[in-house]
């Protein structure tokens, strides 16, 4: 018989988790260039609220 | 309540930069006729932080950035990174169906600083661009 491959929404958002977190702990300089950025300016120098549109 | 989470469905009133609000609700109606319409939300634990949405429409070259808010708090966990975690995405998305640059649509005028900061630059027809980076 086939075993159901349901997977209750807690553990799939921790298995989404670790992944991300997985990735993230991988990531290339390139590919954080934004976030490297952002973060040696502070928070304070992103506008609150509308940023585009 | 903040105005990201009321997510109107009407078009946004406009009250100034921090009190705008933006037609959430309508961007599934927009993916329908926009299938490479990609957008993202932010959160930190339960808290949402920021919203975008981003679309090539019909280049093949460049991705837009049509709307992108940041919670209207100033002291939200992801205050100050909105946009890079949003570009971040964006870029790689971008790098998936081959688009070579990113255009800010109509940026906020108070947001224009940090986009340069990021990378970006006015192109000669004005528009604030900048390549992606595979």
């Amino acid at each position: 018989m086939k075993k159901s491959k349901h997977e209750p929404k807690p553990m799939m958002a921790a298995r989404f988790q670790a992944e991300a977190r997985e990735v993230l702990a991988k990531r290339s300089g390139k590919r954080s260039r934004f976030l490297d950025v952002a973060l040696s300016k502070g928070s304070d120098f992103e506008p609150v609220g509308r940023l585009a549109g | 309540m903040s105005p990201l989470l009321l997510l109107p469905s009407k078009p946004p009133i406009c009250g100034g930069d921090e009190a705008t609000l933006y037609p959430w609700h309508d961007v599934h109606q927009w993916k329908q006729a926009d299938i490479r319409g990609f957008d993202v939300s932010l959160w930190f634990d339960r808290e949402l932080c920021g919203l975008c949405y981003a679309s090539p429409r019909k280049s093949k070259l460049c991705i837009k950035i049509v709307i992108l808010e940041g919670k209207p708090d100033r002291s939200h966990p992801l205050r100050g990174t909105v946009a890079a975690l949003a570009l971040t995405a964006i870029e790689n998305y971008a790098i998936l169906i081959g688009c070579t640059e990113i255009e800010v649509q109509e940026p906020a005028a108070a947001a224009i600083p940090l986009y340069e900061s990021l990378g970006f630059g006015f192109d000669p027809t004005g528009r604030l661009v900048i390549g992606v980076e595979r």
